[in-house]
């Protein structure tokens, strides 16, 4: 296991059974969670049923809101304020609050946004999957951008890593991205749901709070003069660079002394790792290696352990996104393979330790 | 060693809220346990199941792979997961809605029938309880789990406006196990 | 040396000269909203949301803290400010596309809540930014660059008429539509910004104030033909008037006296204006 990843075992506490989509609500409790603005869809709906309970006691803001375009609208008026907000959706509601994504991007509005990706295109289904890879890390919206994309793969990931959004949110001033599916929401699992370390608590010295006794400030995404968008686009640029060398956090797994690794995510990464064992309990000599922010990928690591192994699967529940990531980081030399399954189909263990035994050779 | 239970039967049956009870028992005895509803839409017809893996060592895949025993409380439930259970598992179903003659698996499989909506009329009075005489049934046949944390999670976890069942609850799971105990000496 | 008042700038409006177009309403309606947030002492509590359309420079005039909004979506984007931080004035400045078209959805429904937020909305029955495409006010048979032979109702729908529309929420505690084609109508209009202002302040519910004003550029008229054409054509469209107040009154000594007309007696009086 590598020291990135943030497991359930390594926490001390006292556990209690929660479901994913709880324990991600928790989490962001914990971290100060001012504001939610939501509006149902499946399988995301027990985190602002919880939230619109928990948050009163706690003196927070819960709003249910007409559509995905207002909430993502109202999480950037919170945001602007300097509040610890968030939003969380769905498949057809993510795709809404595109414009608004891009818009707190272009901004610098810290804020963090949940995924409980569901089968698509178009209305899809409520089965879970990994096809929204692509629209979260190359932006989603309109510009050149970038939201940072974490990708929990168990229910006390669900809390650790919504936790540790908003922290990164504030730091760098940009939306975050919390990437699961309909198993991590639905799934019951045991959570030590205490903070695993105090909150960052930064002086937002740009946040909207009225102009009393100080300069007015404005906040706005649009530059008409000169050059000045261009400008703007290499702050944002500069910025996405800086997390790409400090965010970066993943999970390794029987990799020291693999000949082929299995590269997963979320719950792909879940149940690849049995596939994986029972490769091992049959003498081969196989790995795992999970990103977990997926923007940033661990581009570094992932060349590193590359490096001594022979080939990879890339394993996702879509037909194949992060795996064209993944060969541009190694390069054609590489033998990089694909098992996927779209649509709300999930691959089993069998699957893969098929698809391992086939491509290993 | 790791145990996959599944557990199903048709909305109302209490499926989930037994499921919710197993891994809540399973980490309370120290276990690494995930546990799997059904969601969405399945919740609101036809049949109601749930996955709860528990095991000494961290959990894989958290999906019905290949469960190793079943609780199956209808008939639809019984034809429809029979054939994925593991080799060498178990089913315990229902007789009240099961027809032992629709069991296909003589070979590879244990069937354990167990009067559970009998148990539960007779012990409460009312037929909610099917499912925790199912629980007492497996509980009989397998030491995955303790009958004394069981009703220590039962006691410590069952909502206070449902108090009242507590007792004949346990009382249920209880001959749950008897019964099968019982069939099992006379066999 | 004594600043006359009646000449002077109010505190939070910038001293710089504005881009609009010769003519245009925006630059009476934003003194007219600067004032207001001087004489409530709000400019360091105010934060002002501009979306996109003409008055997205909002930030260059007005001395206060500002964000811009996505077409559309100020009233989402306060909703979200005041909830965060009821302590803070918010005020939302947008157009008639902004607020009456792609941004309908989320006006009616800030309005439904009855958040405590100020709207100045600026009916200029055309899209300005964009080139002088159809708005959703835009009078029946008015030519725009996207209804060349004149806005027809039976393809395109008849104008929205918002005041009256906003009214009809329980959420909103006023509502009134005013017009700056004259001084008399300019000292209405600065009341009716007061009473929008009020119904945040006394935390009433939505304070909303539709101001119709030209767009010169785009309805190819001098200032003065345009000011006329307001009289002539856009008044009789959307009658002037209170269509709702449901303000505290002892809180109405703190400010200008409030008009008293009915909407009816205001259309009345508008086709004999001066």
């Amino acid at each position: 296991m590598n020291a990135t990843a943030t497991t359930a075992e390594k926490r001390t506490g006292t556990p209690t059974l929660m479901q994913g989509n709880i324990a991600l609500a928790e989490g962001a409790v914990q971290a100060g969670l001012r504001c939610y603005f939501g509006y149902p869809i499946t399988p995301q709906n027990q985190i602002p049923e919880y939230l619109s309970a928990r948050l009163p006691e706690t003196g927070g803001v819960f709003v249910q809101a007409e559509s995905e375009l207002a909430s993502i609208n109202m999480v950037l008026g919170a945001a602007a304020t300097g509040a610890r907000v968030m939003t969380s959706s769905s498949g057809p509601g993510i795709s809404l609050m595109q414009e608004g994504i891009s818009f707190l991007a272009g901004d610098q509005l810290p804020c963090v946004i949940a995924n409980i990706m569901r089968s698509g295109p178009g209305l899809g289904g409520i089965k879970p999957t990994q096809g929204d890879y692509y629209q979260a890390t190359r932006g989603g919206g309109h510009g050149d951008y970038h939201t940072l994309v974490l990708a929990p793969a168990n229910a006390q990931e669900m809390f650790d890593l919504t936790y540790k959004a908003f922290d990164l949110a504030d730091t760098y001033r940009n939306p975050v991205l919390i990437l699961a599916d309909a198993i991590l929401g639905q799934m019951k699992e045991p959570v030590i749901p205490e903070p695993p370390y105090p909150r960052l608590e930064l002086d937002k010295d740009w946040a909207l709070t009225g102009a009393n006794n100080r300069p007015a400030r404005n906040i706005r995404s649009m530059y008409l003069e000169g050059d000045d968008q261009e400008q703007h686009n290499y702050v944002l640029q500069e910025k996405y660079d800086r997390v790409r060398q400090e965010v970066p956090m993943w999970e390794q797994m029987d990799t020291d002394d693999a000949d082929f690794v299995v590269v997963a995510f979320g719950t792909s990464a879940r149940i690849a790792s049995s596939a994986v064992r029972l490769a091992r309990a049959e003498g081969l000599r196989v790995g795992l290696f999970r990103p977990i922010t997926l923007f940033p990928l661990p581009e570094e690591a992932l060349r590193e352990m590359a490096a001594k192994v022979n080939g990879l699967l890339v394993v996702e529940m879509n037909l194949g996104q992060m795996v064209h990531d993944v060969r541009a980081i190694l390069g054609p030399d590489k033998p990089v393979s694909f098992h996927g399954r779209p649509g709300g189909g999930v691959p089993t263990v069998r699957e893969i330790l098929e698809k391992i035994k086939e491509n290993m050779v | 060693m790791q145990t996959e239970l599944l557990m199903a039967g048709f909305g109302g049956q209490g499926i989930l809220f037994l499921g919710d009870l197993v891994a809540r028992t399973a980490m309370a005895q120290g276990m690494h346990v995930t546990y799997m509803p059904t969601y969405g839409v399945a919740m609101r017809g036809g049949t109601a199941n749930c996955v709860v893996i528990m095991s000494d060592e961290p959990i894989g895949s958290p999906v019905m792979n290949e469960p190793d025993v079943a609780l199956i409380l209808n008939q639809q439930s019984f034809d429809k997961f029979q054939p994925v259970i593991k080799k060498g598992g178990m089913i315990v179903a229902n007789s009240a809605m099961v027809s032992p003659d629709t069991f296909t698996r003589n070979n590879d499989l244990k069937l354990v029938m167990t009067s559970a909506t009998d148990i539960s009329r007779e012990v409460t009075g009312r037929e909610q309880s099917t499912n925790m005489a199912a629980l007492g049934a497996w509980l009989a046949t397998d030491d995955t789990l303790s009958i004394e944390t069981v009703e220590e999670t039962l006691r410590a976890n069952l909502h206070p406006s449902k108090h009242a069942l507590l007792e004949p609850n346990i009382e249920t799971i209880r001959a749950g196990m008897a019964a099968v105990t019982s069939a099992a000496t006379t066999a | 040396m004594t600043v006359n008042k009646t000449l002077g700038r109010p505190e939070s409006l910038c001293d710089v000269p504005t881009l609009y177009c010769g003519g245009c309403g925006h630059g009476v309606a934003h003194r007219l909203t600067a004032e207001a947030i001087d004489h409530f002492g709000l400019r360091g509590s105010a934060v002002g949301i501009a979306p996109a359309g003409c008055s997205v420079l909002l930030y260059k005039y007005f001395d206060i803290d500002t964000i811009e909004s996505a077409h559309g979506r100020a009233l989402a984007v306060g909703t979200g400010m005041k909830r965060a931080n009821p302590d803070l004035f918010v005020l939302t400045y947008q157009g008639d596309g902004d607020l009456a078209s792609i941004g309908m959805c989320e006006t009616i429904h800030t309005a439904n809540r009855g958040e405590s937020i100020t709207a100045v909305f600026i009916n200029n029955a055309v899209y300005g930014m964009t080139g002088g495409q159809m708005a959703p006010t835009t009078l029946p048979g008015q030519r725009t660059t996207t209804t060349p032979a004149g806005r027809d109702i039976a393809r395109e729908g008849a104008p929205i008429k918002m005041a009256e529309m906003m009214a009809g929420f329980d959420g909103v505690a006023y509502s009134e539509r005013v017009a700056l084609y004259d001084p008399r109508q300019i000292r209405r209009a600065r009341k009716a910004v007061f009473k929008a202002f009020e119904a945040q302040i006394t935390n009433s519910g939505l304070g909303f104030v539709e101001i119709l004003a030209p767009c010169v550029t785009n309805l190819k008229m001098t200032p003065d033909k345009a000011q006329q054409w307001v009289i002539d054509e856009l008044c009789a469209t959307f009658p002037l008037g209170v269509y709702k107040d449901r303000l505290p009154t002892e809180n109405q000594a703190t400010t200008p006296a409030a008009a008293t007309q009915t909407a009816t007696a205001e259309c009345g009086s508008v086709t004999h204006a001066d």
